[in-house]
């Protein structure tokens, strides 16, 4: 069904159709190297961007290998030196002084965090660490404590593929969550329904799967928790309320322990789960029957959510044409992916993350609890043109900010020998475009790309050691960074 | 050379009108002869009107916006912040505006504004962002939609977009992410940017011109997504531009922050931008006034003035322009908010609010609906609904833009009755409408055994009262048959109904009316 067809059918009331592919979650293509397009596709949906070194080691592996060497990563990456200094004991001068310090440390923790992300090899881990971000979300301006920014951060990132339940568990103490959520003024007597609403809506089963009651006693049962000297989430008998409480049909005097045990009872949600993931490395517009093979594997193996991914990654389903390119890039996937593709090393920490918030998004600060939207919401008539002068300032060298050059300019001349034709015109398009976008190009823009490269020089004047090639290449390039289909991967 | 001075240098400029046409569309200046077309030209020609939309992002406190004045529970409710009657501007009998709205103030005796009290949605959601989606989407609380209330409508006017592209962008948000309001069921029917300078200059207006078809893939379907969006931002930066320069001046000097959108706004609608809706708002979720919102003064004062003195000097603009007669805009919040004051000098989320509509074409000088009632709350200690916020989205799209009742169903999702607030294309009904509604009572209010619902009729006519859930759905018709001109008085038994909000219409020949009630238990 075409988008126009689609959106007639919404139009007219019906209700959209999932995704049609007829591949399910067999392995695709099990004894088979990766092809180079199916390694763009798995490197482009699970670490930002492709860099070369990805890709060339990616073509080695069956889809099933390139899956499993991609769960791996440092989990553990050297810390900011006051990401665990006592929020309690630590002093400042004034509250001025706090406040600019505590903002210096958002701003070089947001640096730190789209390094590792730019720098990463061959892993899913920043990746699905954002994931977690924007699934469990706080924000710094309500946390106001980057210590416990920093900690939750580090929470999603020890527990990136790791047990969705015990994840789940320790969002419930975990101090940046308690403050954002309002749950650590929660008290026996007085619930505060904060937390308890989001967890149930947002975090575990999603709209409807719930009532506004399951709401009040699920607030009840999750009284009781605070900050302790430490910085760590802790469970204050005096305060929580001991009473029972009805929760999803069952009686007893629920704890926090008993509330999650009882939500991950529940087939919804491990489709919440399920779904979620789907949107996130398939698209965005779910097949369901996939979504509940997905949960019930979930559920098979406890919420262990790394063999469930690897199933999914390595599946013909997720490998299927019909999807290739329909995931719309998010400001961090484009900004990162910049780097990543070409290999570059010198984009300055404050430009990555002003023009990350120009395209609407900051990391370590969603603009809602319900975390950034994404899809469509990503680009609009004042984000493209944006996107798409970043991208052309970039191939140039050069902050489109302030229009001041960065440190060294991407090597173009470098990136361009990369590719076996890259003598011959046509080819090197070719070649150069398949990486660079998830859209083969047909005669019309496969022209359009030439006229880009030669400048009006005779095609047979081409190589890579003519005069002003650079000039030519960063014209080409320009021209594939600004097409639409740059914005998709 | 950059790519982009090579490409104008290089003599490869490509009409905009090719560029629409290598999209896969048709050339917009073949299309003249179409119907789409024609209805589009029928629309500009005969009716261009506009319609401007305020949010107030993060939920406007109503109590201190429009203030009982009279009411001792206000008073005691708001130790700290509440405004004191003699700090107020003179409104009516009971009622104040806060000093910082002498804007607001002034069209309203000038009969250029008016209020509608106590608006909100049955079963109110205090989250910021669903009840924006709420808001933007014109849905029940607990429908999710992800196409808006003006892109739906925006969409029965330009029913193949974007195939066919209108010539002009038929919704503009000053801002820089695009609303979930315009988004229509073929997609972001409106556009956004913050300058018309910036954003032609941000535009690349060459590009390619020759795209080769989008596989037939979901992957092809996102492309071609892409494709519009650029195509959006190439051909409307140029009108944009176009219009813009038409009016380099304004005509009245804006005050700071809102006003310097709306002062957009009216140099494109001078300029004549084809444009239907312009939203504009308060930059982030600036009236969520937890804490030390302070009172006649303060930070929801400024506020306060900031929205009034912008929207009062973007209507005197416009009248200045010479286009007053067809600009008109309301304010909208996604909530109000709780009648009792927190322990921080602030106020937390709430629920029904008054909201303001503008315009020469208003009917002005009204006040919609009852003083806020402080003795009957919610069980959360929130106020009671007054208005479904979609009947002033009713008004807007049949008064003011004259939408057939077909679209208006495509529009708001469902059947709405119009308050009476603006004066219609063919103005046939409208004062007999608006002396049936500011008849209409519900009593007692909140009922549990018998609802009673009084009311004047205008003249003798065939009536109907039926009684209807939050849904729509019909649960009763307590009332079918003739009456006379004069006082009316329908009955209704609601002892075997849930606790929750209903509403009376009253359909009475051509005139159509609804009024909201609450069953407790």
């Amino acid at each position: 069904m075409n988008r126009r067809v689609f959106f007639e059918r919404v139009f007219n009331g019906e209700s959209p159709q999932p995704l049609s592919i007829t591949a399910g979650l067999e392995p695709y293509k099990p004894t088979d190297k990766l092809s180079m397009d199916d390694a763009l596709h798995l490197l482009r949906r699970t670490t930002f961007a492709p860099t070369n070194d990805d890709l060339q080691r990616a073509m080695t592996l069956t889809p099933a290998q390139a899956v499993a060497a991609l769960f791996s990563g440092n989990q553990s990456p050297i810390e900011p030196s006051w990401g665990r200094v006592n929020i309690y004991t630590e002093t400042f001068a004034n509250d001025q002084a706090r406040q600019t310090e505590y903002y210096r440390r958002y701003y070089e923790m947001q640096s730190w965090w789209l390094r590792l992300m730019r720098t990463s090899t061959f892993s899913i881990l920043e990746n699905l660490t954002l994931f977690w971000h924007n699934h469990f979300c706080s924000d710094y301006l309500k946390v106001y404590y980057p210590q416990l920014m920093f900690i939750q951060n580090d929470t999603f990132r020890k527990n990136a593929w790791g047990n969705i339940k015990t994840l789940t568990t320790s969002m419930i103490a975990d101090p940046a969550m308690l403050i954002y959520l309002d749950n650590i003024t929660s008290i026996k007597g007085n619930p505060n329904e904060n937390f308890a609403r989001e967890l149930l809506e947002l975090f575990t089963l999603g709209v409807n799967n719930y009532t506004e009651m399951d709401i009040v006693e699920a607030s009840r049962a999750l009284t009781g928790w605070r900050i302790n000297t430490q910085m760590k989430g802790e469970f204050r008998q005096q305060l929580w309320d001991p009473g029972d409480k009805v929760f999803k049909g069952q009686k007893g005097k629920w704890n926090a322990d008993d509330i999650v045990r009882i939500i991950f009872e529940h087939e919804n949600c491990a489709k919440y789960f399920a779904r979620k993931l789907y949107k996130h490395f398939v698209y965005e517009i779910p097949d369901e029957k996939i979504v509940g093979e997905l949960a019930a594997l979930l559920r098979q193996n406890n919420y262990e959510l790394k063999p469930v991914l690897q199933i999914l990654l390595s599946s013909a389903h997720f490998f299927d044409m019909q999807v290739r390119g329909a995931m719309v890039k998010s400001p961090i996937e484009f900004m990162v992916g910049l780097s990543r593709l070409f290999d570059f090393t010198a984009m300055p920490d404050d430009y990555s993350i002003n023009r990350s918030n120009l395209l609407t998004q900051e990391i370590l600060n969603p603009p809602t609890v319900e975390g950034w939207k994404g899809y469509h919401l990503w680009v609009n008539t004042n984000t493209y043109p944006q996107r798409q002068r970043i991208a052309e300032a970039f191939i140039d060298g050069r902050r489109n900010d302030n229009n001041m050059n960065f440190t060294v300019k991407p090597d173009v001349v470098a990136f361009a020998k990369r590719f076996p034709n890259v003598n011959d015109p046509r080819k090197f398009i070719t070649e150069a475009t398949q990486y660079l976008i998830a859209f083969p190009q047909g005669t019309k823009g496969s022209e359009y790309l030439l006229e880009q490269l030669l400048l009006n020089a005779p095609d047979y004047e081409w190589n890579i050691t003519m005069n002003n090639v650079e000039l030519r290449l960063r014209s080409f390039l320009q021209a594939v960074l600004t097409l639409p289909e740059f914005q998709l991967h | 050379m950059k790519r982009r001075e090579f490409m104008s240098k290089s003599g490869k400029a490509v009409a905009l009108t090719t560029v629409a046409a290598g999209l896969g569309g048709m050339r917009i200046d073949a299309l003249a002869a179409s119907p789409v077309m024609n209805r589009m030209n029928q629309l500009a020609g005969d009716n261009d009107r506009v319609f401007v939309l305020v949010q107030l992002t993060g939920g406007n406190d109503g109590l201190n916006t429009i203030i009982p004045i009279d009411n001792a529970d206000y008073y005691k409710a708001r130790p700290t912040i509440a405004i004191q009657k003699k700090d107020t501007l003179a409104l009516r009998n009971g009622l104040g505006w806060h000093p910082a709205l002498s804007g607001f103030k002034s069209m309203y005796d000038k009969g250029t504004l008016s209020v509608v009290q106590g608006v909100t949605y049955p079963n109110p959601d205090r989250s910021h962002f669903r009840g924006t989606d709420i808001w933007l989407t014109a849905t029940d609380t607990d429908v999710f939609k992800d196409t808006g209330w003006v892109g739906r409508y925006l969409q029965t006017l330009a029913p193949n977009f974007p195939t066919t592209m209108p010539e002009h962008p038929l919704a503009v948000q000053i801002g820089t992410s695009l609303t979930l309001g315009f988004k229509a069921p073929g997609g972001s029917i409106g556009i956004t940017f913050r300058d018309p300078d910036a954003f032609y200059s941000l535009v690349e207006q060459n590009g390619n011109s020759a795209y080769d078809a989008a596989p037939k893939t979901y992957g092809g379907d996102e492309l071609d997504f892409m494709r519009s969006v650029e195509r959006s931002s190439q051909l409307y930066s140029k009108a944009v531009k176009a219009a813009a320069d038409k009016v380099k001046q304004n005509k009245v000097t804006y005050p700071t922050g809102l006003g310097q959108s709306l002062r957009i706004v009216a140099r494109l609608i001078a300029g004549g931008l084809k444009t239907k809706f312009y939203l504009v708002n308060i930059q982030g979720n600036s009236f969520d006034t937890h804490i030390d919102q302070g009172g006649a003064t303060g930070a929801h004062a400024s506020l306060l003035q900031q929205v009034s003195d912008g929207v009062k000097a973007f209507m005197d603009d416009c009248d200045q322009l010479g286009i007053g007669d067809r600009v008109a805009g309301m304010t909208f919040s996604e909530f109000g908010r709780r009648v009792m004051e927190n322990g921080s000098r602030g106020t937390d989320h709430g629920t029904a609010a008054p909201l303001f509509v503008f315009g020469k074409n208003v009917i002005g000088n009204q006040v919609h609906g009852a003083d806020p009632n402080l003795t009957s709350l919610d069980n959360r200690g929130d106020l009671l609904m007054d208005f479904d916020y979609r009947q002033v989205y009713a008004a807007a799209l049949m008064q003011w833009f004259g939408a057939a009742q077909t679209d208006l169903q495509q529009a708001l999702l469902r059947d709405f009755a119009p308050l009476p607030l603006f004066n219609q294309l063919s103005s046939a009904g409208d004062e007999e409408s608006a002396q049936l509604l500011a008849s209409m009572r519900t009593y007692p209010n909140p009922s549990s055994d018998v609802a009673v619902i009084s009311y004047s009729l205008p003249s003798a006519a065939d009536v109907r009262v039926t009684m209807h859930d939050i849904r729509g759905s019909v649960i009763g018709v307590p009332f079918s048959g003739q009456q006379q001109e004069g006082a009316q008085t329908v009955s209704a038994n609601v002892a075997t109904l849930p606790a929750g909000t209903y509403f009376f219409t009253i359909n009475a020949g051509r005139l159509k009316q609804m009024k909201a009630f609450t069953v407790m238990r």
